[in-house]
């Protein structure tokens, strides 16, 4: 008994400064969790994704395993992600979307735990450890995410941050630890975690601390990659190498274009959208203060992708392609501090910039919630009660065609539902489905919800509408209008993001 | 000359010239290439123009003084220079220039205040690119960017302690607009508060109120001829629409006001207006004590005008939150340096102010302004295609660019007040623009092209311009209220 009340004595904070973060965590995690739940709710954000992620887990409590719906077939043919596993036990425990979001939000502020544990190494004053750990919970592109839908990526911060950690402090078995955890997050990890072969080198270190982060990731790759994608993929062609759509049309075709033709790689960088994009990534870390430390390079392998891809959906800080890119700008921007420091004083003699600085990292942090916060997304639309009335008449289970998109958060949890995208808003396919959900309210949402997909179910004598108000309709089949045996098409696949 | 220059005048002297050489250019850049719109360019270019011609600050789109809507004398400054170069971009650089030159007296303050030369002149670039600052060059021409450099002197005459010369700036000041001697005022209570003698206290308040009420009360409404004012209906119409209801209401009923404070408009505007000095460091000294009245006439006000950073009703109120950030950087340096036994503190602090302001363009700057339109070149032939006496309807972004003839309007004139409308000779259409209402939808377009009393006499990459047939108006018929 008393062993039991040393060790939780020993987990928790033993410093004014870890008992202020752990202060900071508890409201941050609260916070963000309640905020990203009434997004879901009032239905005022995207939620395809919410759907693919919700649909992974439920699909794998039903029968099937780790259903990704948009591409019918397993998750791992597009994300070869073990890490599911670790959190499939929880979503059994409460299965609910509200189970996800509140993982993914304590995936961020464990990371700022490690931040908090690397910082009070690094600049070696606990306030300024305190006030990095805070920016780096609210650098935008790490901030977003607790309210950004339901994405993955999240889950592997802390691993690559403790990996970082671990390589700091000298630890080897932890950091292989770490190393072999974070690999088995989502398929790009390997990327950032290479980057320890080169830092390795550049710290001096023995060739064990290169040798296995190398290990690792090739490993990870081969196994993603070769293995376990394709088998999972069935001929389905690899979705994220549409988002590099502009290099070629498959690997080998980009990588040469990356290595042998400057002028499309030059192009690549040269898009317009990667200025903007650049500043607003930058400029919450300080703009050029993270490349005063050679931890930057840990940002560079998403950062490269994102510069080239020709998908502008990675551009956008707020979104989850930015998650370690902003974490490693902030891990950055924090060795940067005593590297700055060290060449004022070359300059100017007795300058200190603890703890203004991290004070400064830490106020543009959250000084750029512009970037990611609109308080509208948290108030319900003007139309929210005349949705939920709606959406209750929908029984759980039965099979549902929805639109738009972001209605597919609330029809996950069923085995066959699709959105209108999905069936190209053809009839043949729309109407093998017993109910079908349309909120004409989302009039700027591209792409636009053809009026001739409403008017298609009201015309169809099989099918009945039960509501029609403030532009949110629900029809249902008509009882033995259709023989619900006969085989249903799948849905195509999307062929690109 | 030269010698009696103190040595720290020429890095300060730099600073302000590269900047307003900067921000002047950025100015002329948005102006030439339409990019928003210019009534307030033309306004004010048209009330110098009718000046020189007799009809002193006559405001025409109003139709009476300037002086009936704002009590904006010192306008009289710039009528010697506009008559050497009658121009807008006179004008806009005039306005870069009284800019530039509030940095003097920031510089003075921070001197004062931090006794280092390095430190002064960082918060002085900091001021200057304070949003609620910076964003004056590239708004429209406005009065309180005229007036902001002798309000900022009073302050540091004020704590000089340098009584005439701190009357004499702050009374100047009260001529730049009628809001000013509520801020005046406030030197009273800064007096007060640090309980200086009674000639402190009661000058600016009994000075600052009894001006007030003067210009409120008393030359305003001489000079608006028995023409309404509307600024009170439209800036608190939840409150009632009169003074006397608005009043009361405020007092009787403050869960309107508090209600009204807790709106989500309210909240991101203040947010965003002390987020820059890092939101808490204004709150730190009393120093702030004259941005007050200011920000509580923007938060208790409905009209969302006042709440953009980017426009000039947050002058005032942004200069004093930042030297009331000043007092509070040195309070928070004074705390750091007993904690770290750092000697560099207040220039770093200084620095981090300095790049915690700069980041904040994002609030008050939209590229998109200052790029050159496709179709420019067919916008500025359609302007010449009108004789430059002949009266015209633009879109708004072409005000500025047609002001300086008797007769000049928007062409949301056409929907608003068509017997209005039908009195100018001239109107100009940008199909292209979808920035601004009308849009110029082909119902729109038919109903000048299809009627018998319009001529098209300019059509080129969807500009038009079209010639009224017929004789010469007698412009009996007012604008739209």
């Amino acid at each position: 008994m008393e062993g039991t009340a040393t060790l939780m004595k020993r987990l928790l904070p033993q410093t004014t400064a870890g008992r202020a973060l752990a202060g900071i965590l508890v409201v941050y995690v609260l916070s963000f969790f309640w905020l990203a739940c009434r997004k879901w709710q009032f239905d005022t954000g995207e939620g395809g994704d919410i759907a693919v992620v919700n649909h992974i887990f439920w699909s794998s409590l039903h029968g099937k395993f780790f259903w990704h719906f948009t591409i019918d077939r397993s998750y791992f043919a597009e994300h070869q992600e073990a890490l599911v596993f670790v959190v499939w036990p929880l979503y059994a425990l409460i299965p609910d979307v509200r189970t996800l979001f509140l993982v993914q939000t304590i995936c961020i502020s464990l990371s700022g735990v490690v931040m908090f544990l690397i910082a009070r190494r690094v600049l070696k004053d606990d306030l300024s450890a305190v006030l990095m750990a805070v920016a780096l919970l609210f650098f935008p592109s790490v901030v977003s995410q607790n309210v950004n839908q339901l994405h993955t990526s999240q889950w592997v911060l802390p691993l690559l941050m403790a990996c970082f950690y671990f390589f700091l402090t000298e630890n080897y078995r932890w950091f292989v630890a770490f190393c072999i955890f974070a690999a088995l997050g989502k398929e790009n990890t390997p990327l950032t975690l290479l980057v320890f072969v080169p830092y390795a080198l550049w710290k001096r270190r023995g060739w064990r601390w290169w040798v296995a982060p190398l290990a690792v990731s090739a490993v990870a790759l081969v196994v993603d990659f070769k293995i376990v994608g394709p088998y999972f993929a069935h001929g389905w062609r690899y979705e994220a190498l549409g988002y590099l759509g502009n290099l070629g049309g498959n690997w080998s075709e980009v990588f040469h274009n990356i290595l042998f033709h400057p002028s499309k790689l030059w192009a690549a960088f040269n898009q317009p959208d990667n200025g903007p994009y650049l500043i607003h990534l930058l400029q919450p870390a300080l703009w050029l203060l993270p490349f005063l430390a050679p931890e930057v390079l840990f940002a560079v392998p998403d950062l490269f992708v994102n510069l080239i891809a020709g998908n502008n959906g990675m551009k956008v800080v707020a979104w989850h392609y930015n998650v370690y890119t902003g974490a490693f700008l902030v891990l950055a921007s924090l060795f940067a501090v005593p590297r700055l420091e060290a060449l004022l004083r070359k300059r100017f003699g007795s300058v200190s910039l603890c703890p203004v600085l991290p004070m400064l990292i830490c106020v543009m942090s959250i000084a750029h919630w512009p970037f990611w916060f609109s308080p509208y997304e948290y108030q319900p639309l003007p139309h929210y009660d005349t949705q939920v009335r709606a959406r209750a008449l929908i029984p759980a289970g039965v099979p549902v065609l929805y639109a738009p998109d972001r209605e597919g958060a609330f029809f996950s949890d069923r085995s066959k539902f699709s959105n209108n995208i999905m069936v190209k808003d053809d009839p043949q396919q729309m109407f093998h489905y017993d109910w079908v959900y349309l909120d004409m309210n989302f009039a700027r949402m591209y792409p636009p919800i053809p009026k001739s997909t409403l008017m298609a179910f009201a015309n169809n004598p099989d099918y009945q509408c039960l509501f029609a108000e403030r532009g949110i309709y629900v029809f249902q089949r008509k009882p033995g209008s259709l023989d619900l045996s006969a085989p249903v098409a799948p849905p195509p696949v999307p062929s690109g993001p | 000359m030269r010698k009696r220059l103190p040595a720290h005048a020429k890095p300060l002297a730099w600073l302000i010239g590269i900047y307003v050489l900067v921000f002047f250019s950025l100015a002329c850049r948005r102006y030439s290439v339409f990019g928003w719109d210019t009534g307030d360019f033309g306004n004010f270019h048209d009330m110098f123009w009718w000046t020189l011609r007799g009809r002193p600050f006559y405001f025409p789109s109003r139709g009476m003084s300037n002086f009936g809507l704002h009590a904006a004398f010192l306008w009289a400054q710039l009528v010697p220079v506009f008559w050497l170069f009658p121009s807008v971009t006179t004008l806009i650089f005039m306005q870069s220039l009284f800019i530039g030159l509030a940095g003097v007296p920031v510089y003075l303050i921070a001197r004062k205040l931090f006794d280092k030369h390095q430190t002064a002149l960082v918060l002085t670039a900091a001021f200057l690119l304070l949003p609620p600052i910076v964003s004056q060059h590239v708004n429209q021409v406005e009065e309180p960017s005229f007036l902001i450099v002798y309000l900022l002197f009073a302050f540091y005459f004020f704590m000089q302690q340098r009584f005439g010369l701190f009357l004499l700036f702050a009374a100047i000041a009260c001529l730049g607009r009628e809001n000013v001697p509520l801020a005046v005022m406030m030197f009273g209570v800064y007096a007060a508060l640090q309980r200086r003698s009674w000639k402190w206290i009661a000058t600016p308040i009994v000075g600052g109120g009894v001006y007030f009420a003067l210009v409120t009360f008393v030359l305003m409404p001489h000079f608006r001829a028995g023409q309404t004012w509307d600024v009170t209906n439209r800036m608190f119409a939840y409150l009632g629409t009169s003074t006397q209801a608005i009043v009361l209401n405020a007092l009787t009923r403050p869960g309107l006001v508090i209600d009204h404070l807790l709106g989500e408009e309210d909240v991101r505007y203040f947010v965003l207006l002390v987020q820059p000095m890092a939101w808490v460091l204004p709150f730190l000294s009393i120093g702030s004590l004259m941005a007050l009245p200011d920000l509580a006439i923007n938060l208790v006000a409905d009209n969302g005008a006042l709440k953009v950073i980017g426009w000039h009703y947050n002058m005032i109120t942004g200069s004093f939150l930042f030297i009331g950030a000043m007092f509070g950087l040195k309070r928070v340096c004074g705390w750091v340096r007993a904690r770290y036994a750092n000697g560099s503190t207040e220039t770093v602090a200084a620095c981090a102010l300095l790049l915690l302001v700069a980041a904040h363009w994002f609030t008050w700057l939209q590229p998109a302004q200052f790029r050159s339109l496709p179709y420019q070149a067919s916008l500025e032939r359609a302007i010449s295609a009108v004789p430059p006496d002949g009266s015209v309807l633009v879109p708004p972004d072409l005000q500025g660019a047609v002001s300086g003839r008797e007769h000049w309007y928007i062409t949301s004139a056409l929907i608003q007040k068509p017997e209005f409308a039908a009195q100018f000779e001239y109107v100009i259409l940008d199909a292209n623009e979808v920035r601004f209402s009308p849009v110029v939808t082909q119902e729109f377009f038919d109903s000048l092209y299809k009627n018998p009393r319009y001529q098209l006499i300019f059509a080129e990459r969807n500009v038009f311009v079209f010639h009224r047939l017929g004789g010469a108006s007698d412009w009996k018929v007012p604008p739209p209220s």
